[in-house]
């Protein structure tokens, strides 16, 4: 079980317009020498996954307030799956996209897709999503000729001697936390107010 | 994959004081014309339309905003609504306009020019009803596309989600004050809290009551004793009616007995069933979700089970039926997958496995090239493994394959100086370290 962060602020400029580029190579050699070229922006990488939050995977709060997530291996993750049943799952590359797409994207470096590729599932490759819709699809076969090692610097787990949930935390429905998070925000104003008023 | 806002508050308080006034006109006979100042302004205005959204698909923010992700161009706007044997395109000025008329689809923004799409598509559809329940207005189809010409609503008439996910919502978690949808939101908010108050109240009163004990206990506790004292005045003559008198107050007494948790008997049948059809609803969108096929799970092998096959004392290696150098693509597909599917169920695989790493041993693997004509490499992480494929596609090998049985594998391995191999077909992929591989594919196996 590692518990990760979810929604921080990621830019992948340079990733981004390198994976831009590949659109235009239509020939193998050239797209295996742009992707060989790519393998240090990968490793430098933070990519976003879109999870779907369900009754055993949800939103949980680290005690420094940020929103988190508990990959336990059954995590399930937004895709597409083509006609031959292979998965494709999403990776957004920046934030502002992300977030302009989905409600919850769990933040990995790159080994993620290697524990994409450790599965026993049908993978087919990864869709990259970057701006204005732009979808680049790197099959799975592509990826594996790289030498993907991430950099130090790009950890986004969860440290050890952070606790992973606040303790208070309730079963409550997933569709509900957003609306409790409102109603606590609004009752903490309140008091506020009437300390003020006071 | 968008995500379209939802149930955002809308209040139209301009064009809703000409509606009224449109209909004040129109039930007024000795106004000779009719009003004409409604419908430019029906033009600019934004409207409620109910939307048609899967249970599964909505979500809702941390900012406390409704959302529906997914595809949302292919959710269906619910505008049709049958009334007195005719059928009208339905749409609201505001949201409590649309509250008033008890329906519980959630609704987004649009544009008047939907009605349009809707009059080209559905023939039988006599006109629009504005606000249904409350300030209603009809407007028949006539009067609509005279008042509408064609050509002026062209720059109007993209299609609708486009104009909404265009136009003002927010893309990002709002800021307060900064815009009037989210004072509007606050006041909602307020509403919410307000109202949770009221609950609270009410279910404390209630308990309260229920603590006192549930009234028809109490009458029926009653009940049974003033039946037992009749009883014992009248003797043995009124035994059959002072009979089933008691068992009927026996009886509702122990039906209305309240729980100390504040339930009675019947009250829990209900909550029961209740439960059941939380149930299946929830069962219901879990299928929804496997149909919608857009989720999957990533579960990570279990790496011990397959060292544990592998420590376990070595049986004789079974010889496989056929003349071993025949094994076919399908047929190694066939072992390859069903490991992999014993795997994934956790079940016993040691079986699948020997037959696996036998037939593999015989089977003629492709091994891609690279551009420069040398063998292909695959990593995973900063390990790299020779690939073999089953029957690979062209896009997998563009440069042309070199074909190895398993046991020439083994030969090449050593020379490159991997850690291991990685069989790969269906999409799927399974690493053998080199250790397993000697073990199974080598001269002594």
């Amino acid at each position: 079980m590692t518990n990760y962060y979810v929604n921080l602020p990621v830019d992948n400029s340079r990733l981004t317009k390198r994976l831009r580029g590949l659109r235009h190579d239509t020939d193998a050699a050239s797209r295996s020498r742009r992707l060989q070229q790519m393998v240090i922006d990968f490793n430098r990488a933070l990519l976003l996954w879109p999870v779907i939050t369900d009754a055993n995977h949800q939103i949980g709060v680290s005690t420094t307030g940020q929103p988190i997530i508990a990959d336990d291996g059954s995590l399930p993750f937004s895709g597409r799956t083509d006609e031959t049943g292979a998965f494709f799952p999403t990776v957004f590359l920046s934030s502002e996209v992300g977030l302009a797409n989905w409600p919850d994207n769990l933040v990995s470096r790159i080994d993620m897709i290697q524990e994409f590729q450790r599965s026993d599932m049908m993978l087919g490759g990864f869709d990259f999503y970057l701006a204005d819709g732009v979808v680049v699809t790197v099959a799975e076969y592509e990826l594996a000729t790289l030498k993907l090692v991430p950099t130090d610097n790009t950890n986004t787990t969860v440290p050890e001697d952070e606790p992973q949930f606040s303790p208070d935390a309730m079963p409550v429905p997933a569709d509900d936390l957003g609306r409790l998070h409102v109603l606590q925000q609004l009752y903490d104003l309140e008091i506020e107010k009437q300390t003020l008023q006071a | 994959m968008k995500r379209l806002f939802l149930n955002l508050t809308l209040t139209n308080p301009r064009l809703e004081k000409e509606i009224r006034e449109t209909i004040i006109a129109q039930s007024n006979r000795s106004q000779r014309r009719e009003r004409q100042d409604i419908y430019p302004l029906l033009e600019k205005s934004w409207l409620l339309a109910p939307i048609a959204v899967p249970q599964s698909q909505l979500r809702v923010l941390y900012s406390g905003y409704q959302v529906a992700i997914g595809q949302t161009a292919n959710y269906p706007l619910s505008l049709l609504l049958e009334k007195d044997g005719q059928t009208y395109v339905q749409l609201y000025s505001s949201t409590a306009k649309y509250e008033a008329s008890a329906q519980d689809l959630p609704t987004v923004w649009v544009r008047a020019s939907v009605i349009f799409d809707v009059l080209e598509q559905t023939p039988e559809v006599a006109g629009l009803l504005l606000n249904d329940g409350t300030d209603e207005l009809m407007v028949s189809r006539d009067e609509l596309q005279r008042q509408f010409p064609r050509h002026e609503l062209v720059r109007l008439r993209a299609p609708w989600y486009e104009r909404q996910l265009a136009t003002d919502f927010p893309k990002r978690l709002p800021v307060p004050g900064g815009n009037e949808a989210w004072q509007t939101r606050q006041k909602e908010t307020n509403q919410i809290s307000n109202a949770l108050e009221e609950l609270r109240a009410k279910t404390e009163k209630k308990a309260r009551r229920a603590a006192k004990g549930s009234s028809l206990h109490q009458l029926t506790v009653g009940l049974l004793v003033v039946a037992l004292i009749v009883l014992m005045r009248l003797g043995r003559h009124a035994l059959l009616p002072m009979g089933v008198l008691l068992f009927l107050a026996l009886a509702s007494a122990v039906y209305g007995y309240r729980h100390p948790r504040g339930r009675t008997l019947g009250r829990w049948l209900v909550y029961e069933k209740r439960g059941g059809l939380a149930k299946m609803l929830q069962l219901e969108d879990e299928l929804y979700r496997l149909s919608a096929k857009v989720t999957t799970t990533k579960p990570v092998p279990d790496q011990s089970e397959t060292r544990k096959s592998e420590t376990e004392p070595e049986q004789i290696t079974p010889v496989p039926d056929q003349h071993p150098e025949t094994v076919s693509d399908e047929e190694m597909t066939g072992f390859f997958t069903a490991y992999l599917a014993a795997r994934r169920e956790r079940k016993d695989v040691s079986q699948h496995y020997d037959d696996f790493l036998t037939v593999a041993r015989y089977y003629r693997f492709s091994i891609p090239k690279q551009v420069d004509g040398k063998l292909a490499i695959y990593y995973y992480a900063d390990q790299d493994y020779l690939p073999l494929y089953i029957a690979p596609t062209e896009a997998m090998a563009p440069f042309g394959t070199r074909q190895v049985t398993g046991q020439q594998a083994l030969a090449l391995v050593a020379q490159l100086d991997v850690v291991g191999v990685q069989i790969r077909a269906n999409n799927q992929r399974i690493m053998l370290p080199n250790d397993i591989l000697q073990k199974r594919w080598g001269e002594e196996a």
